[in-house]
């Protein structure tokens, strides 16, 4: 492709460490911070001086910017051709970006389509049709339009814990669609995790199980939740989630209330669960948070299997975990993920 | 021609338009524009594209652009580009 005489644009590898620094201390000057989860970055250059970058982070546009020198020259629009091209040789369908919400016109310009916005962030996707997709696709579980419920869930594995919720769900509501984060960060990958939840919760009639694809709880609405980031970002991201779920999802699946299980332990889920009380009434959602259902008075957890696990004492989980996921546990097909539990990363 | 994967081609620059070819989800053919001059130009383009699928014999596909001002011609040459790509084709089989 010819881009024209003046610039030279070369990709540079997060592996690569002075091409990394590149990036980087360009970034620095500019007042951002280069980010871990970076895997792809190009860099457009003026002689030997960078003048603009941009990177991916697997659908994600990261770090998108233009020295003051150059701006005008449509250096943005030069920097996401890159990384559209990019990401279509490795297979990624769409890109996602954030960005302030005063950039809105700046990437509408570019072909880009709002997912949702609040005050502190503006979410785009560079197609409209993926979401509208999803959105229709979540219409047709629910022809009647019945008043449903939604669990939205990781299941790192399927407990008893997790059924016990799904069940009050589905004996208080005539339709449960339960969600399944898709996003593969957890050491059960999202196939287990699905079949798992599939198989827990097939006797029961009104549950219907469907993946939440990048538009509840994914790298692309939330990715602070998977960096278990601290603080404000998260807080940004949390409301921009839950602005996704109240605006486009529980309209399109004729959703009215969102269960959640008490969260005793981890305070990354305890605080998006508060966050869902003060964000999700604003949609008219009624928000129903049960109480852990105990064990020996221990409250079940996915986490307290995986450390029964990682200690050797697979067999014990038989008290805290349905059938279907006891006997995944302990076949054959689960040795590798045994094992890496035992290896330590949790 | 078949449209059997997702073909792109094109850039997102000033008087450009980036397009990508995909099998369509049902039968038929939708289009999807985004274009700063939709409100003055949109039912041009969209003629334009139709015109070329018609030429090529593309009956079931997704087309979406990301327009920046393109010329007819240049929406022509990259939703060409784009669905010999999307079909698997290499050899071009010029215009007649």
């Amino acid at each position: 492709m010819d881009w024209g005489a003046n610039v030279i644009v070369r990709s540079l590898s997060p592996r690569v460490p002075s091409e990394r620094e590149q990036v980087d201390s360009f970034l620095a000057r500019h007042g951002l911070s280069y980010e871990d989860d970076i895997d792809y970055s190009i860099g457009i250059f003026s002689g030997e001086t960078m003048v603009a970058t941009g990177s991916l982070s697997g659908k994600v546009v990261k770090g998108v910017v233009v020295d003051e020198g150059h701006r005008g020259e449509d250096l943005t629009a030069k920097v996401l051709t890159y990384l559209k091209i990019r990401a279509h040789n490795q297979g990624i369908d769409s890109l996602f970006i954030y960005t302030l919400p005063k950039n809105r016109e700046h990437f509408t310009a570019l072909g880009y389509a709002e997912i949702a916005s609040t005050e502190e962030v503006l979410l785009l996707e560079d197609t409209s049709r993926n979401f509208s997709l999803f959105l229709s696709g979540l219409s047709r579980l629910n022809p009647d339009g019945l008043p449903a419920a939604s669990l939205v869930m990781n299941c790192n594995p399927f407990t008893l814990g997790h059924r016990y919720l799904v069940e009050r769900a589905a004996g208080e509501n005539p339709l449960v669609l339960l969600v399944v984060v898709q996003e593969d960060r957890s050491v059960f990958p999202f196939s287990v995790r699905m079949k798992l939840i599939e198989e827990g919760t097939r006797d029961l009639e009104n549950v219907r199980v469907i993946p939440g694809g990048d538009y509840i709880i994914s790298n692309a609405t939330f990715p602070s939740y998977f960096i278990k980031d601290k603080g404000k970002v998260f807080d940004t991201h949390t409301r921009l989630d839950l602005t996704i779920f109240g605006e486009h999802i529980a309209p399109a699946a004729g959703i009215r209330r969102r269960y959640v299980g008490q969260e005793p332990f981890c305070p990354v889920t305890r605080r998006y669960n508060q966050s869902m009380h003060e964000i999700l009434p604003e949609y008219g959602l009624e928000v129903v948070e049960i109480e852990r259902r105990e064990s020996d008075n221990t409250a079940i957890s996915a986490s307290e299997v995986r450390r029964l696990i990682a200690s050797g004492k697979t067999e014990e989980t038989v008290k805290i975990v349905p059938s279907s996921t006891y006997s995944y546990l302990t076949s054959a097909e689960a040795e590798d993920i045994r094992r890496k539990l035992q290896g330590g990363s949790a | 021609m078949k449209i059997t994967k997702k073909g792109i081609a094109g850039t997102l620059e000033s008087s450009d338009v980036l397009v990508t070819v995909s099998p369509p989800v049902e039968p038929g053919v939708t289009i999807e524009l985004e274009s700063i001059v939709k409100k003055q130009f949109g039912n041009r383009i969209i003629a334009v594209v139709n015109e070329v699928l018609e030429g090529l014999g593309i009956k079931d596909v997704h087309v979406s652009l990301q327009d920046k001002g393109a010329l007819d011609c240049t929406v022509r040459a990259r939703l060409e580009a784009a669905a010999y790509r999307a079909a698997g084709i290499s050899q071009l089989q010029w215009r007649r």
